[in-house]
């Protein structure tokens, strides 16, 4: 009889479990609307080696990153995979459960490096995978692998391994300097011991032209973007100042007072002769930006009472006022990105001076600086996701050109001004 | 009968029972299983937040209507007669008092007691309205806000995920499952609005009115869509 009993009240324990059971007969669906926007997560993990080499390719995949424009980094004290387990493979749901979108994983053997990204709606099937030659430049190698990270997302390749061109003051003097994007192997580019600035590269990244008071007056000098020995491209009387080359390469816009007054004038980049006037105004014009599709000059002129930024036909013709904020606005610089028609430009507000961009078709305005010191000269890297500018006493700094990532990086210390961003580097 | 003969009939019996008991178990499972709801035979519940638009005055409600000019009653035509102060200062019966007056409270009547919390349609400054015309359960459109459902800009992908969760009456979260995955990057956005909608509420529940208990203690779920910019 106990046995009876006990089966008994096993199979009765069970029946009455099922019955407990919550399953769902029904239910309600909300409709939720979110709107895309902020930044997408992505992991840059450290390779489990952990040596000098894997330390510096997770920090260059780190830094260019999160300078990248659309995305953010994923703080490394928050992971919860490990590490050395997973290797060059991944375990999804522990980086979810960090919030990372993306993981960038790597491994260096037999002199080569292997990347890897990882999507996670993807799963543990890689995204995108590259092998390259490991040399002694590893940052090289390490900025070729973000770039093709970033045009896998946007579709645009990355600006890394582009080089910035600044004009660097020492005492009494000044040096127009060149380096990389994020700071590293700086180089002087004016050898003379006279006052150089305004640095502008050439579309294909091998010259740099500048002003230099070498003999005296400012004149337009070009020299490769090496270095070496300067070739006056411009002489005229007074202001052969501010350089801005077409997008073809074979015209320089440029300020030119030879009349007395400054005015906007394009030469030929070759031989330096004159190829038309482009402003004719009692006022001063100065600071030309050629349009990535090379048909505007934007500059600066105070035709209308203080400086404001206007924009005219590269043919010439009459300008227009495009900046309406404040009484002082100066420098602008066009971004490259297609499809767009935004400048960037240095605004007097209140006692600062701060980096916003202009939207000439929507008329919105982002602010890139705000109280922090005063900001100046900007430049869009070659893809338009960040722009480079100088702080005054500080250095140089980048920031995300959509005005998100919070506060500006500094990639080089000291006294800069006229920042230049040169071009995408060519595979 | 013999031991033997009631231990065989004991256990004929015992093995007849479980059968009965245990084939209904096997049948009734994966029954349940299968009355996974369809999405289709869901109802749809209205949380869509209202978001905040160029502020507009919207139509105020009339408080209270302005007092009358109280006028002495009686028979004499003469207005300026004042009445007698006996009748005014006169205390009423015991029987004339309101018996409910002492469950009566200053905010009973549509008095203005204090500036209004907020007027009706207008928003209280959290992009979340709760008046009739912004639509919706309050309690429901304060769950889906604390999903903050925002994909990345460069998120990828035009899925539609559903994913569900089912709440105590003490608003904690007991269960989260997706109906339907779409395996893009908005499938990892839904996810995470959902892992956080999980952590906020069961760090900090929110009591599930009881009204809304036989929504939320079945699946409760959230059609991820995504708004153009």
């Amino acid at each position: 009889m106990f046995q009876i009993q006990r089966t008994t009240l096993v199979a009765l324990a069970l029946v009455s479990s099922v019955a407990r059971a919550d399953e769902p007969t029904s239910g309600s669906i909300i409709e939720v609307s979110g709107q895309k926007k902020g930044l997408y997560p992505i992991a840059a993990p450290m390779a489990p080696e952990g040596d000098a080499v894997a330390k510096e390719i997770a920090n260059v995949e780190s830094f260019d990153m999160s300078v990248a424009g659309p995305f953010k980094v994923v703080d490394p004290a928050s992971f919860l995979a490990n590490l050395k387990e997973e290797g060059l493979g991944i375990e999804v749901q522990k980086w979810k459960d960090v919030g990372a979108y993306g993981v960038m994983k790597y491994k260096v053997s037999g002199g080569n490096v292997e990347f890897r990204l990882y999507e996670m709606s993807k799963g543990n099937t890689p995204s995108l995978t590259k092998t390259y030659p490991l040399g002694k430049d590893v940052r090289t190698v390490v900025h070729r692998w973000c770039n093709e990270v970033v045009k896998y997302y946007t579709g645009e390749p990355g600006f890394f391994g582009s080089k910035i061109a600044f004009t660097a003051k020492g005492k009494g003097t000044s040096a127009i300097y060149a380096m990389d994007f994020d700071g590293q192997n700086a180089y002087v580019v004016s050898h003379n011991s006279s006052t150089n600035i305004l640095p502008s590269w050439s579309p294909s990244g091998g010259q740099i032209a500048y002003t230099s008071f070498m003999r005296d007056n400012p004149d337009l000098y070009i020299s490769g973007a090496g270095g070496g020995r300067p070739k006056k491209l411009s002489g005229q009387r007074g202001m052969n100042t501010g350089a801005s080359w077409s997008p073809d390469g074979s015209k320089i816009a440029l300020t030119l007072s030879k009349d007395g007054n400054p005015e906007i004038y394009v030469i030929n980049a070759s031989d330096g002769s004159i190829v038309r006037r482009i402003t004719n105004d009692k006022a001063i014009d100065t600071s030309p930006s050629w349009s990535p599709d090379g048909g505007s000059i934007a500059f600066v002129s105070d035709r209308n009472g203080g400086p404001q930024i206007f924009v005219v036909s590269a043919n010439g013709g009459s300008a227009r006022q495009v900046s309406f904020n404040g009484s002082y606005n100066t420098t602008p610089t066009w971004s490259p990105a297609k499809g767009k028609h935004v400048i960037a430009y240095t605004t007097r507000d209140g006692g600062s001076y701060d980096i916003v961009t202009l939207d000439l078709d929507t008329k919105n305005m982002v602010r890139i600086t705000q109280n922090e010191g005063q900001n100046e000269e900007p430049a869009f890297s070659p893809n338009g996701q960040a722009i480079a500018f100088a702080r005054a006493g500080a250095g140089v700094f980048i920031a995300k050109s959509d005005g998100q990532g919070g506060k500006a990086i500094k990639v080089w210390s000291g006294s800069a001004t006229g920042v230049d961003w040169g071009p995408a580097p060519k595979d | 009968m013999k031991d033997a003969e009631i231990q065989t009939i004991s256990l004929i019996g015992t093995v007849v029972l479980t059968a009965a008991l245990f084939a209904p178990v096997v049948w009734l499972v994966p029954k349940a299983e299968a009355h996974e709801p369809e999405l289709k035979e869901m109802e749809t519940i209205e949380a869509s937040l209202a978001y905040r638009k160029t502020p507009q005055k919207q139509p105020q409600k009339r408080l209270k209507a302005a007092d009358p000019v109280e006028k002495p009653e009686g028979v004499s035509r003469d207005e300026n007669k004042k009445v007698d102060k006996k009748d005014e200062e006169k205390k009423p019966k015991k029987d004339d008092q309101d018996p409910l007056a002492k469950f009566k409270h200053p905010q009973d009547d549509d008095s203005p007691t204090g500036k209004p919390v907020t007027d009706i349609g207008q928003f209280n400054g959290d992009e979340k309205g709760f008046a009739d015309e912004t639509k919706g359960d309050p309690w429901m459109q304060q769950l889906a806000a604390d999903l903050n459902y925002t994909p990345p800009e460069i998120a990828k992908g035009n899925g539609v995920p559903v994913g569900c969760v089912r709440l105590n009456a003490d608003g904690k979260i007991s269960d989260t499952k997706f109906f339907t995955r779409t395996d893009d990057d908005l499938q990892t956005a839904a996810e995470a609005a959902i892992a956080g909608l999980k952590k906020i509420r069961n760090d900090k529940p929110v009591e599930v009115p009881t009204h809304l208990l036989k929504i939320t203690t079945r699946w409760l779920c959230f059609k991820f869509n995504v708004r153009p910019s």
